[in-house]
C-alpha cells in the first residue's frame, strides 16, 4: 500500500452551517465549531447518527449547501480559502481538486445522458480532452471500476445500484482529483455490494494517493477502513482521532453509545448476553 | 416501429370519425343553406334549383358519398356562399392565418420559456413573483376581452394600429405594403402573444423548479460544469419531453383560437371564414375547416408521441427492444 503525503490538505477552520426557515420557520443549527483538516493521502472517516451534521460539514467544502444554509468560518483547500469563493470560483475546484460521490447514486446521473457522457462532460470541459480521448478514458475509468465497456453506453436507469455506484466512483475519479469526498456511498446497497464498492474506492484512493473524507453512520465499518475519525453529535465534534483509538478506547460517552449501539445491532435477536456468558466474558 | 404504426393506425380511426361526424353534425344543426344563404325573397323554383346545383336534393347516401370524395381529394366541393371551390377560398387565407399565428407561437413560446426558466431559477425574488403574476393573468383573462380592451385603447382612443383588416383602404404598393401588412397585424399579432405565454411560463417554471431540485442537478454542479450547461443541458433538457408534448397539443387550440382573433380584429383569415362558414350552414366549406382541424390535432398529437421518443432516448432505447 502506498502512501503518498504532501501538504495539499483541506482544512476546516471553525466552520458552523446554520440553516434558517427550517421546520416551522426556525433556525437550526447543524454544524457548530468545527476544525479539522484531511491532508492527500489520509482517509478520514466522519461518523455520528442521523441529523448529527456530518452531511453538511461534507457538502459544505464544495459549497453545494442549499440557499438557505448560511455558512461561517473558514474552508481552505491546499492554502486557498475556497469558503470565500463565488460559484465561478468554485468550477475550478469542484471535480478538478474536489470530487464527490454521493449518497445515493440512484438519483446523481442525470437520466437522458449515457454514463459514459457523464465521464467526458467533464473531462471535455475540465482538462480540455479532446471527444475520442475522453471516450477511451471514460472506457478505461469503467474498467477500474470493474464495469464492462457496454455500461458506458448505458443510461443511469439501466444500471443496477452497484454498478451506478461504481460509475460515480469511475466519473469522480476521471479528473484525477487531489480529494474525494463520499456521503455514506454505500446506504442503499446491500451488505455485500456495500463491502465491494467500499473496499474499491479505498484502495483506489490509495493506490492514488488521494485523500478520501468519508461519511457514514457505521463507527466499526469507518474505523476499520479510516485512518482517523471524528466524532460529531448535534452538529459539534464529541471526539477525534486515530481510527483504532477511537473505536478501541472511546473518550467520549456519546461514541461509547454510538459503538454499544451498532453491537447491539448486530447480535442476533434471541441471543442477547445471559448472566453466565457475562461472567465467562 | 410497430408501436408508431399502431399510432397512425389508430389516428386515421380518429380521422374517419371525424370525417362521418364531421357530416352529420352540420346537418343535424338547426337551420339549412337554403334558410341562412339565400335571400328569402328567392322563389321555390329558384330555391330548389340552387338545392339541385348544392346537391341537397340527392339522398343523404349519396351526399355522404360525395362528401367522402371530395375530402380525401382535399378538394372540399364549392363553397355555397361564395360559390368558388372551398380550397381557392382557404388558399387565399391561410396565408394570413399563419402570418399571423407563426410568429404568434414562435413569439410567445421564446418568452413563456425563458421567463419560466427565469423565475425557476430566481426563486423568491421579485422577478419570480412578477413572472408569476403576469402568468397567471396572461392565463386567465379570455382573448376576446383582452383584444377588446387593446382595439378600444390602440385602436379608438390612441389610434396607434388600425381598427380592423389587414391592409389599408386604399392598399399602399411596394414596400409600403408590408410596412402596412405589418402595422395591421401588430396588435393582434401582441394580443396573442400576451396571451399566450403565460400558461407555458407557469408549467415551465412548475418543471424547471422541480428539475433543478433534484440530485443529478446538484451533481452536475458538483462536477464543476458551467451554469448554463447545469440549467439547460441537465434540467431543462430532462423536462423537455412534456414540455414539447404540452407545446405541439397547444397547436390545434392556438389555430381554433384564431376564430376569435380574426373575428375582433375583422382580419380575412381561414378562422373567420370558418365562423362565417358554420353561421352560414356552408356544408362543404365548414365541412373542410373542421377536417383541416381535426387533421392538424391529430398530426400534432403524432408528432407529440414523435418527439417524446426522439427527445427521451430513455423512450427510444425501450421501443427498440420492444
Amino acid at each position: 500500500m502506498s502512501v503518498m503525503r504532501d501538504a495539499v490538505a483541506i482544512e476546516l477552520k471553525n466552520l458552523s452551517v446554520t440553516y434558517r426557515g427550517g421546520e416551522g420557520g426556525r433556525t437550526v443549527h447543524a454544524v457548530r465549531d468545527c476544525s479539522f483538516s484531511v491532508a492527500r493521502g489520509d482517509v478520514l472517516g466522519i461518523v455520528g447518527e442521523s441529523g448529527s451534521g456530518k452531511s453538511s460539514v461534507l457538502m459544505a467544502i464544495p459549497r453545494l449547501l442549499p440557499a438557505s444554509a448560511l455558512v461561517t468560518g473558514g474552508i481552505f483547500c491546499d492554502g486557498t480559502e475556497i469558503s470565500s469563493l463565488d460559484e465561478r470560483g468554485m468550477g475550478v475546484w469542484r471535480w478538478r481538486r474536489i470530487a464527490l460521490v454521493p449518497q445515493s447514486a440512484m438519483n446523481s446521473f442525470t437520466p437522458h445522458i449515457t454514463i459514459e457522457r457523464h465521464i467526458t462532460e467533464v473531462l471535455e470541459h475540465h482538462m480540455r480532452t479532446p471527444r475520442r480521448d475522453a471516450r477511451e478514458r471514460a472506457e478505461e475509468l469503467l474498467w477500474t471500476v470493474r464495469l464492462d465497456g457496454s455500461a458506458g453506453a448505458r443510461y443511469p436507469h439501466e444500471l443496477s445500484g452497484g454498478q451506478k455506484q461504481r460509475a460515480a466512483l469511475a466519473t469522480a475519479l476521471a479528473c484525477g482529483p487531489d480529494f474525494l469526498l463520499a456521503d455514506e456511498p454505500t446506504t442503499a446497497l446491500d451488505v455485500i455490494t456495500q463491502k465491494e464498492v467500499l473496499d474499491m474506492t479505498v484502495s483506489l484512493v490509495r493506490e492514488r494517493g488521494m485523500g478520501l473524507l468519508l461519511v457514514t453512520h457505521d463507527l466499526p465499518l469507518a474505523a476499520g477502513i479510516c485512518d482517523s475519525l471524528v466524532v460529531m453529535r448535534e452538529g459539534a465534534i464529541v471526539e477525534s482521532g486515530p481510527s483504532q483509538q477511537v473505536a478501541s478506547n472511546p473518550e467520549n460517552d456519546y461514541t461509547k453509545l454510538l459503538i454499544g449501539a451498532i453491537r447491539d445491532m448486530e447480535r442476533p435477536r434471541g441471543l442477547e448476553e445471559t448472566p453466565a456468558r457475562k461472567t465467562r466474558g | 416501429m410497430i408501436a408508431l404504426l399502431k399510432r397512425v393506425g389508430a389516428s386515421v380511426l380518429v380521422l374517419g370519425v371525424v370525417l362521418v361526424l364531421n357530416f352529420f353534425l352540420f346537418r343535424i344543426m338547426p337551420g339549412d343553406p337554403l334558410t341562412s344563404i339565400v335571400d328569402p325573397r328567392f322563389s321555390p323554383e329558384a330555391k330548389a334549383q340552387l338545392a339541385a346545383q348544392w346537391g341537397l336534393d340527392r339522398p343523404m347516401s349519396e351526399q355522404f358519398a360525395v362528401y367522402i370524395r371530395e375530402m380525401l381529394s382535399f378538394r372540399f366541393g364549392l363553397s355555397m356562399m361564395t360559390g368558388a371551390p372551398v380550397w381557392d377560398e382557404l388558399k387565399t387565407r391561410v396565408p394570413n392565418t399563419v402570418a399571423l399565428l407563426l410568429p404568434a407561437l414562435i413569439l410567445s413560446t421564446a418568452l413563456g420559456l425563458s421567463l419560466g426558466v427565469k423565475a425557476a431559477l430566481a426563486r423568491g425574488s421579485i422577478v419570480e413573483r412578477v413572472v408569476l403574476l403576469s402568468g397567471a393573468v396572461s392565463f386567465s383573462f379570455p382573448s376576446f376581452f383582452v383584444q377588446l380592451i387593446l382595439l378600444l385603447c390602440f385602436g379608438y382612443v390612441w389610434q396607434v394600429f388600425p381598427l380592423r383588416g389587414t391592409t389599408s383602404i386604399p392598399p399602399p404598393e411596394g414596400p409600403l405594403a408590408i410596412l402596412d401588412y405589418v402595422w395591421h397585424i401588430a396588435m393582434p399579432l401582441f394580443s396573442l402573444v400576451i396571451m399566450g405565454f403565460g400558461g407555458l411560463a407557469l408549467y415551465i417554471r412548475n418543471l424547471m423548479v422541480k428539475s433543478l431540485g433534484e440530485d443529478y442537478v446538484l451533481m452536475a454542479r458538483a462536477r464543476g460544469l458551467p451554469h448554463g450547461r447545469v440549467v439547460w443541458n441537465h434540467a431543462f433538457r430532462s423536462i423537455l419531453p412534456p414540455v414539447l408534448t404540452i407545446f405541439l397539443l397547444s397547436l390545434p387550440g392556438v389555430v381554433s383560437g384564431a376564430v376569435i382573433t380574426e373575428t375582433v380584429f375583422s382580419l380575412n383569415g381561414a378562422g373567420r371564414f370558418l365562423l362565417e362558414a358554420t353561421n352560414s350552414h356552408d356544408y362543404p366549406a365548414a365541412g373542410a375547416a373542421f377536417f383541416l382541424l381535426a387533421l392538424l390535432t391529430v398530426v400534432c398529437n403524432l408528432l407529440a408521441d414523435l418527439c417524446y421518443v426522439i427527445v427521451d432516448p430513455r423512450v427510444r432505447r425501450e421501443g427498440s427492444r420492444g
